[in-house]
């Protein structure tokens, strides 16, 4: 227990676990408080505040501020419930802020919305130094948030999903607050959707945190997949999970050079271009660098098609789900894949126009230990 | 295998192979502290546990002996409750009184894995429910005086919607 570095202890009235407790009468509220404690640890915040008004004892545990590890500030709480967060939580860990997801241009400047991002840079600013994972929804045009973001020294996990800064009438620059983020170096876990970072921040970004582990840029402005592809080649050998789903095109040169992270255990890419149409096989390539490889996703590569998938397949011995649609390949691939791939469980190839359901259809009856994914289509 | 003996509250002995019976940290660092000898008829005394308790925590650990030694706590990710096997969730269909008693006996023994899933099965019982659920299910009595009542309703009152 954490009770050391409680700021406010209830007054322990009940015996602890090892003095004498009369079985026939327990019951919730007689257990005591340490294991009170470790029960709330797995409540949401809401069961801790329905939990608060059941009566006194239950009242007493829900103030133990090591609580409230994990805050979710949303955009439509009361402003007391936000306030008692703040009052509660002296070491929280997990942080997701998630502004109004629709008319933000309307929002802005509203009462509402000054109160919520208020009590956000409040606890920012409080919560800076002991962070471990961060996550921002729908942040528009507010500077400070990103700002504030260079504070957060120990972050781990850094989730910004469709934060956006415009330029503002003033052209002051502050798309450059997104470069807040440059100055963390500790971080695991990147995973950025629909933000409009400027040019390169994001690259800066992989080159700085040679730990990262997971990484998660889908529908970015301003992020070349190609070059986070090198950059993640020369700087990042760590990392184990990619999901790549950029506006531009991977080029299979880019693709080839993740073929160095032998540690990767789940591809997931989308819109693979061919720029040479003679070179020698990719996926082959790839495969026999990443070996340890669990997981695979791939859409809209063309020039995938049974005479250059085939052959990669002995290298992938390791695939437990395998995903692949717009490609070329044929019902001979996929019976492949099911002879070839020892510990395959799944095997999603609805989505190639090439494979029939039909044959699918028998191919499922043929081994019924891998799911096809047919019941969605039937 | 060697055997000790375990004694319950209540008098009962229970012959356990010495690598179950050490699941328990408290067993465990009984035997090394007082450093007894295996070969030994000793009986090592429980006098937290009465015996059809300790009947189901043996149970427990019988079943569980194989497991990889439970994960540390990772800061970075929330608690999860819906992680509970189909075996330990047969087990827990228990009845309150059982259960709580089963907190306090893996709080006792200090056994990790039982008392991570005896607190996920009640925290699973809370989650979801108002307040008034909350007292029906585990036959709580609502000790607010009118005012308290007003004061704590006030400050927990949760309303995220517009």
């Amino acid at each position: 227990m954490e009770s050391a570095i409680l700021k406010e202890s209830p007054p322990r009235k009940k015996p602890n676990s090892l003095g004498e407790i009369n079985p026939t009468k327990i019951n919730l509220c007689t257990l005591p408080d340490d294991i009170l404690i470790e029960i709330f640890s797995y409540l949401d915040l809401k069961s801790i505040y329905n939990c608060a008004m059941v009566c006194s004892t239950l009242n007493n545990i829900s103030k133990y501020s090591a609580l409230y590890k994990t805050i979710h500030l949303k955009y439509f709480m009361k402003s007391h419930i936000l306030k008692s967060f703040l009052s509660k939580a002296t070491s929280v860990k997990r942080l997701r802020i998630e502004y109004n997801n629709y008319e933000y241009y309307k929002d802005q400047n509203t009462k509402q919305y000054n109160e919520f991002n208020k009590y956000v840079i409040m606890f920012l600013e409080k919560s800076r130094n002991q962070l471990k994972v961060l996550e921002v929804k729908n942040c528009i045009n507010n500077k400070d948030v990103m700002l504030s973001l260079s504070e957060c020294t120990n972050l781990e996990e850094l989730v910004l999903y469709r934060c956006r800064l415009y330029r503002c009438r003033h052209n002051c620059g502050c798309r450059g607050s997104f470069e807040g983020m440059l100055s963390l170096g500790n971080l695991k876990s990147i995973q950025f959707q629909w933000c409009n970072f400027p040019k390169n921040t994001v690259v800066y970004l992989i080159q700085k945190n040679r730990n990262l582990k997971n990484i998660y840029l889908a529908d970015n402005d301003h992020v070349d997949v190609n070059e986070i592809c090198e950059t993640l080649s020369q700087h990042n050998l760590q990392v184990t999970n990619i999901l790549l789903n950029g506006r531009d095109k991977i080029k299979l040169d880019s693709l080839c050079t993740l073929k160095r992270l032998s540690n990767l255990k789940s591809l997931e890419i989308k819109f693979i271009c061919n720029m040479k149409p003679n070179q020698e096989n990719s996926l082959k390539q790839l495969a026999a660098g990443c070996s340890k490889l669990e997981k695979l996703f791939i859409s809209g590569w063309r020039e995938l098609n049974d005479d250059n998938f085939i052959p990669a397949l002995p290298m992938l011995t390791h695939l437990t789900e395998l995903k692949l649609s717009r490609t070329n390949i044929t019902i001979k691939s996929c019976r492949e894949v099911a002879f070839t791939l020892p510990r395959l469980k799944s095997m999603h190839v609805i989505g190639n126009q090439r494979v029939k359901i039909d044959e699918l259809d028998k191919l499922q009856s043929e081994f019924p230990e891998i799911d096809i994914a047919l019941y969605k289509y039937k | 295998m060697s055997k000790i003996k375990l004694q319950s509250s209540d008098g009962e002995t229970f012959e356990v192979e010495i690598e179950i019976a050490k699941c328990s940290v408290t067993i465990k660092t009984m035997l090394e502290d007082l450093g007894m000898d295996e070969d030994e008829e000793e009986v090592v005394p429980l006098p937290n546990v009465n015996s059809a308790i300790l009947r189901k925590v043996i149970q427990w650990a019988t079943y569980h002996k194989d497991d990889p030694p439970p994960p540390e706590d990772d800061e970075n990710k929330e608690k999860r409750t819906d992680d509970i096997s189909s075996w330990d969730a047969d087990f827990l269909k228990v009845d309150q009184g059982t259960l709580f008693e089963l907190i306090l006996a893996a709080n006792y023994l200090d056994i990790k894995g039982l008392l991570d899933v005896t607190c996920k099965t009640v925290a699973n019982m809370i989650k979801g429910k108002a307040p008034e659920e909350i007292r029906k299910t585990f036959n709580i009595k609502n000790d607010f005086t009118a005012s308290e009542e007003e004061q704590v309703r006030k400050e927990n009152e949760w309303c995220e919607e517009k």
